[in-house]
Order: C-alpha cells, then structure tokens, then sequence
C-alpha cells in the first residue's frame, strides 16, 4: 500500500490519509474511504459520470461517504407508510432529507433517479433544504429508492408529513411576499408622484397628484401593514412595549394628517415616507424569517440523524426485518446490532452484553448486562449482537421521561425582553413627552393651532424608528445565515442576544473537551528492538475486530505511521476473537493474544499483548483531551466568561482534566437532575453539551449549545445546534453574536443622530414632506449599508482564518 | 399636459396589472424554493426522459 500525502479524493475531493484504490479499469483513481469508492463505482457503471463533469465546475467541497447498511425496508410497512406518505389517488409521496446534498451535479444526480428506476415517476429535490421529494407509482416500494439514494452517497431519512403545518406555513410566506409586492409597486409609484410634487408641480395637476398618491398608499397602509398593526395590538395587550408600537402610531397619524391635509388643502403629505418605510421595515422581517425558518428546519432535520431503525422479530416470517423505533411495542424482540443504539427500555435475552450508557449517565466505563436484566434506551451496544425484548414503550421508557422532562423545560424557558423592546420603551416615552412640550410651547408662544399641530406631527412622524426596527432584524438575519452556513443552527433570533449576555459557560466533559473515544496514549513495549513488528502484531489482529477499542488502537496505529511503510506483512492465521476476553491468532510456531488487563479507571483502560503466554507489550487508552481544548478555555476566559466543567463522570478524573485545562470550578459524578439544578442556580449562563444526561440542563440554561454527534432529545432541548465537530465553531459562534448586538448598538446611535436633527428641525418648523422624503430613507440606507459591510466582514475573516482564532474574536470586550 | 390626466390612470392600471401577476405568481408556488431553479438552469437538457425506453437497473 503506497501513501502518498495531500492527493484528493476522486469522488469527494477530501484530503486523502490512507488511499483506498480500485482494481481494473479504474485503478489510477485515488478515494478516501470505501464509501466513495463505491459510490465511485456505481456511478461510473451506471453510466451517470456527467456527475463528475458537473463537479468539476463546482467550488463547494462533498464529504466523505459513510455507506449505511440499512435496507430501508421499514419504510414500505403499513403503519409508516400511514404516518409519513401522502397518497394521492394512485400515487404515494414521501420525503426525504438527504445527507451530503452539496453542489449541481448532486442536484443533477437525484433528478435522474426516475429514469434508474422504472416506477418512480419523479424526484425533486429543494437544494436549500437538502430535501427530496419522491413520487411512486401505486404499488412499488419506497426501499428500493432509498436504497439507490443511499448507493449514491446520499443517506436518506424519512420526514414526517404533517400536511397542515406545511401547507399552513406556506401560505403564511406567500402572503407576507405579496404584502412586500404590493408595497413595493405601491410605493415606487408614489414615488414617481410625489417627485413631481416636490419639482413644483401647481395647480389642478397638484390636486390630482394629491388623491393618487393617497389612492395608491391606501393598499400600502390597509393591507400591507397589518403584521405591524397585528404585532402592535398583541404587545398592547400583553402590557408590553415593542418596537411595533412607536411605528404604528407614526403610520396612522401620518395618514390621519395626510388626509385632513388634502381635504383642506394643505401640503404636509407623508404618504411617500410611510410608504417605503412599511416597505423596507416588512423586506427587513422578512429575510429574519426566512433565515430562521431555514435553521429550524435544519434542526429539526439534524434529530433524524440518531440512527432510528432497529431489528424487529417477526414471528409470523420467523426472521428479523427492519422497524422503526416509532413503532415498537411492548413485548416487540429486537436485535441490537453492535455499535446500535437500545432502542427502548426492555430485558435481555441473550447470554450478556457490553454497553456504553455514557449518553444517558456521562460515565465512560462500558457496563457488562447479563440475562434478564434491565436495559435503558439510549445507551450504546459496543459488544456483539444481542437480542432483547421490549418492556415500555418509548414515552415511558427513560429517554423518554427525560425528554417530556426536556419539554416541560423548554416552555419554561426564560424569555429576555429584547434590547431594541428596551429602547423602544424609553423612545416612546421621550417622543411623547417632547410632543406634549412642543404643542402647548408652540400654542401658548404663538396662538396658531394648525401650525403647533403641524409641527408636533411631523416632530413624531420624522422621530418615527424606521432605523432601530431595521437594523436589528438585518443584522440577525445576517448573523444567523453566515452561522448556519458554518454549521451553526441556532434556533432564534433571541438567542444571540441571549449569548452576548451570557457571563458564565458550564462544559461537559465526555466529548465536548476530550474526544468521547479512547485513543492510545502509551505502549510499553517489554522488547524495545521489536517495536515495529509488536505495531505490526497488534495492528493484524486487530483490525477486523468490531470492539470499539481494537478501532481505536487501529485509528492510533495509523496515525502513528502516516506516510510511511505500516504494517510489516505478517501472516497470522486462525483470528479468533473471544467474546469478553480479545483476540488470538496464529503465525508460524507463536501464539499471539491480545485481551484486557485489569481495568484500572474509567475512562482509562490497559491491554495486553501476549506471546505465547508471555506479556511482550502494554497498551495504555485514554479518553484523550481535545489538543485544541486548552487554547479554547483560554480564549472563552479572555473574553470574560466564567468557566465551569461540568460532568457526570469520576471525580478523580473530571479533576485531572480541569487540572489540565486549568479550570478552577468542577462539578464530578453529577447526575442529569443535580446538573440542571446547579445550571439553574447559576443565572445567564451558557452550558454545552451532547449526551441525554446533559439533555435536562441544557433545556434549563439560558442558552444551550448542543455539540455534534448530540442525541436526539439533547437537540430539541438546545437552543445552538453545532454541526461541526471542533470547539471552534463555539467561538466563531460566541463572537458573531457579540458583534451582532455590537452592530446593533452602533445603528441604534446612528439613528438617533438623525432623529435628533429631525426632531431640531421639526420643532423649529423646518421640516416639510420633503425633507422627510430625504431623511427617513437616508437613515435606512446608512443603517443597510453598515449592516451589510458587517456581513462582509464576517464572510472575509471566515475566508482567511477558517478554523481558528477569527479576527472578529478578537474584538471581544475583555472584562 | 392635460393628456397626463388620461395617461397616469393608464399607468395605474398597467402597474395593477403587474401587481396581480405577482400575486398569481406566488399563489402559484413559484416562489416557494428560490434555490433550486437556479442551479437547474444549469443543467443541459441531454434526453427526453421516456420511461419506456429506459430500462437501466442497478
């Protein structure tokens, strides 16, 4: 096996480690892993290698692929079929969210799957979303698509259908984009007459500009705005003040105005001005929505991806087919397959097992089972197959309680008055205050009504916050799409807000500092001169083994010797491994072993290497911390955060990583229960984690950020969803929403400038329609452009520094 | 200029015209996925897809 370093993966384009090569005709092709070449494979034989022709002209990278071996056949059941396909007269829809969609040849791809199989009748896939929707004929299988996507490389997974929902969020952006439509012809033909107005149109010509200007803003006004009116009447209600509140009361006073002044013959007409504010403050909203819709969705999605099929015994065919989890029910016999998830609360039947419940208990000890006892969905089967029977259904089952628990949380959830709500506050009441002021010192000082009352409604139209309620929902939906485009999902707006105000961040240990798997720290050989061809031993019979530590004494061996000569060719025959004890083999007259020796800590593990009987070498495993962990801590407390470990694993060794990574406050052997509570006596603070023990206090703190490879119920229980693996993106998220709100302020003090020399010149009778016309857009337009020079930012510093220390971090404030 | 008193109500009802094709546009769901289209202009049509004729299995 040759290596040569930095070549690409001809299928995913992916830096390859250790080159996978395939025989034949395409031999002088180079993949990264057997996924690709498989997919390779298929491609190219099918005849569809327009694909890699597609790709080429693409800059966006894939990913490598991870083959699953499911056979979807839970999706042709009946009682799924019920839940997530919508059947229309002979044909059956269903939808799926595809991992590793990622540029046009996939798009290209997917779409020709009609013409693959003969009874699909068509695929379309929505590339924003990642999702496919597939039409079948009456009669054929869904399986057999899934099957030719997952051939592909695209994983799929079912998407429930709730008709209802979907239908009603769609209409609800339809007319939100009509309202945006309306307003927008409205107010540019407004535009074009108000111009000639201003030009010194005169006369009946002026009369008649007039009543058109008020005809066309009057769809504007009356239909247009209504979530403004809407969202103004809510907050009225609720006893709250929002930002709506002040815009509402310019609009209708301003209209008021503007029609008493046409039937009286006066000039102040403000039609103009309302007009394109309801239309860019409705384009701002917008994009907010859309943006956070599309990480809903995301998130939403990304808790299909906890592996969600299980093996069910089938007594009637007397063989195992597939089920989904959804439907299991008490006394179901299922079969946990190794490195599978215990589907729900049940016995086993089998002999014994070996377990990780480090998702449920966040201790790394495997945990040995024996026959009828107790298993808890959630925890993960590291051992061989075994069979069990199913005791609970799911929402009795502990993840499940956990999760009606997570819930409960949720809705509890503690909501901050949003900053620009503070500030709208305070806004109304000095506008009102000064209005009050301006008309009876205007009144008493002058004795002319119509004039004072002039000048206090234009004071209030031109004070009217067209800028604060712009800014903050551009620079949100900004800050959320660039987030989401680096794999950070965050669930709403708020939460930015939320995380600049943060004062204290409580960090799982298990996977989130170190890396949640074991990796060798030392081997000790007892016959230094054989080094290479102890590694070599280790490495032949190991590396068919499926226990979790021979994978990770295989991925450390290879670390160890990239790019060089590794393993030496051995010939070991007779591979056996023993269940509960290791492996063994046979080369030439010696006898090798491999099996445990005695477990000294938890997350700490020794194996021995024998021969013949005679220890030769001692493998030390450890739950390795992060390399980028340390650096990591430093920066959060440079930025003024408190840091906490927070864990439920043994204290000596939650000790030792704090010691490392020199945090002074830890929290060990905390259960899920004691963790939520010690983040509720800790207000404003931020917690990671991923497992479902950490599930309760993430749905408890004021903000919490699920890392990858989170179990579902920790999803829905967070906040920030982080889709990358690497802390990194827990500082890239950090700093894009301190400088979001940063941005925030800076706009905020930018209108106010321009309210103030409106309101001077309101006051000292200045002002006219014109120079309304001139300054409420113009105070829109330096907030766009200020927020749009701020998304630049963020894309350039992203481009230059992609993994560490971005520039914008740098500017936190350090307390 | 007094033609301007026939023209700008011209001109309105032109725009309104606009406005409603918008409004049918959207109901029409052409707006619903603003992603896609654009990569599938993209693509060259190289067959018409007939069923029939194609038989490519796995």
């Amino acid at each position: 096996m040759s290596t040569t370093i930095n070549t690409t993966c001809d299928h995913c384009g992916d830096t390859v480690i250790t080159p996978y090569k395939n025989s034949g005709e395409n031999a002088n092709y180079t993949f990264c892993c057997q996924g690709c070449l498989t997919v390779f494979e298929i491609i190219n034989s099918t005849g569809y290698s327009k694909y890699y022709d597609l790709k080429r002209g693409s800059t966006e990278k894939g990913s490598p692929v991870h083959l699953s071996n499911e056979k979807f056949t839970y999706l042709d059941q009946p009682d799924f079929l019920s839940k997530y396909a919508i059947a229309e007269d002979d044909k059956f829809k269903m939808q799926f969210f595809l991992e590793g969609i990622h540029c046009v040849a996939c798009l290209w791809l997917v779409e020709k799957i009609p013409e693959m199989i003969p009874d699909v009748l068509q695929c379309s896939l929505n590339m924003g979303k990642s999702v496919v929707t597939v039409e079948i004929a009456g009669g054929s299988k869904f399986s057999i698509v899934a099957n030719k996507l997952n051939q592909l490389g695209y994983k799929p997974h079912p998407i429930t259908n709730d008709k209802e929902q979907v239908k009603l969020s769609e209409s609800e952006d339809r007319s939100f984009l009509i309202k945006i439509g309306v307003a927008f012809a409205c107010t540019g033909n407004i535009m074009l007459l108000s111009i000639s107005t201003y030009a010194g149109a005169s006369g009946p010509l002026l009369e008649q500009f007039k009543w058109y200007t008020l005809l066309l803003s009057m769809p504007v006004l009356l239909y247009s705005a209504i979530p403004f009116y809407q969202s103004a009447y809510f907050a009225l209600i609720n006893r709250k003040l929002s930002i709506d509140i002040p815009i509402v009361i310019a609009i209708i006073l301003g209209t008021l105005s503007g029609i008493y002044n046409i039937l009286t013959g006066g000039d102040h007409l403000y039609f103009d001005s309302l007009c394109s504010l309801i239309f860019l403050l409705l384009s701002a909203r917008f994009l907010l929505k859309k943006s956070g819709q599309k990480s809903m969705n995301a998130s939403e999605i990304a808790s299909l991806f906890t592996n969600k099929v299980t093996h069910r015994y089938n007594s009637i065919l007397g063989e195992y087919e597939e089920a989904h989890i959804k439907f299991l029910e008490k006394g179901d016999k299922v079969k946990v397959e190794t490195n599978e998830m215990v589907p729900a609360d049940g016995l086993l039947q089998s002999y014994s097992a070996t377990l990780d419940c480090s998702l449920l208990t966040g201790e790394s000890t495997p945990i040995e089972i024996k026959k009828d006892m107790l298993l808890s969905s959630g925890s993960l089967n590291i051992g061989p197959s075994f069979q069990m029977q199913v005791n609970n259904n799911f929402s009795e089952s502990r993840l499940g309680k956990i999760l009606s628990k997570v819930e409960q949380g949720w809705k509890q959830k503690s909501q901050i008055v949003s900053f620009t709500d503070i500030v709208a506050k305070y806004f109304v009441l000095t506008v009102f205050l000064v209005a009050i002021a301006t008309f009876m010192g205007l009144y008493y000082s002058t004795q002319d009504f119509s004039e004072a009352f002039n000048r206090t409604l234009s004071f209030i139209i031109i004070t009217c916050p067209c800028a604060l309620g712009l800014t903050t929902p551009l620079a949100l939906s900004l800050s959320l799409g660039r987030l989401s485009s680096m794999g950070i999902i965050v669930k709403n707006d708020q939460t930015l807000e939320k995380l600049s105000k943060a004062k204290k961040i409580f960090l799982d240990k298990t996977g989130t500092l170190t890396a949640g798997n074991f990796s060798i720290e030392n081997i000790n050989y007892m016959d230094q001169a054989n080094e290479f061809h102890i590694d070599s031993i280790i490495y032949h019979l190991e590396h068919n083994a499926n226990h979790p530590i021979a994978k990770s004494i295989i991925n450390s061996l290879k670390a160890k010797y990239t790019g060089k000569q590794f393993p030496e060719p051995l010939n070991i025959s007779n591979i056996k491994s023993i269940t509960g004890r290791g492996v063994e083999g046979i080369s030439g007259r010696n006898i090798y072993e491999i099996h445990a020796l005695k477990q000294v800590e938890s997350s700490y593990n020794e194996v021995g290497v024998f021969q013949n009987g005679r220890l030769i070498a001692k493998v030390t495993l450890r739950d390795k911390i992060r390399p980028e962990s340390r650096s990591f801590i430093h920066s959060l407390k440079n930025a003024g955060l408190q840091v906490a470990l927070l864990s439920g694993d043994r204290k000596e060794i939650v000790a030792e990583v704090a010691q490392k990574l020199d945090i002074s406050e830890y929290y060990a052997e905390v259960s899920p229960e004691k963790k939520s509570e010690i983040i509720k006596s800790s207000p404003e603070s931020i917690m990671v984690g991923d497992g479902a023990n950490d599930a309760l206090a993430l749905s408890n703190s004021f903000v919490g950020i699920a890392v990858k490879g989170s179990v579902e119920v920790s999803l829905r229980a967070c906040e920030v969803f982080i889709s990358k693996s690497g802390l990194s993106s827990i500082r890239t998220l950090l700093a894009v929403s301190h400088n979001a709100i940063k941005l925030i302020k800076l706009n905020l003090k930018f209108s106010i400038c321009y309210n103030l020399v409106g309101s001077v010149l309101a006051i000292s009778g200045k002002i006219d329609p014109l120079w309304a016309a001139i300054l409420m857009p113009l105070s829109s337009f330096t907030v766009i452009l200020t927020t749009l020079l701020y998304g630049r930012n963020i894309k350039q510093s992203i481009i230059q520094n992609p993994d560490i220390d971005h520039k914008i971090f740098r500017k936190l404030p350090v307390s | 200029m007094n033609i301007l008193v026939l023209l700008i109500p011209i001109a309105i009802a032109i725009a309104g015209g606009f406005v409603f094709a918008f409004i049918w546009a959207t109901n029409g769901g052409q707006y619903d996925d603003l992603e896609t289209p654009a990569f599938k202009m993209l693509l060259d049509d190289e067959q018409i897809i007939n069923k029939s004729q194609n038989n490519k299995k796995e």
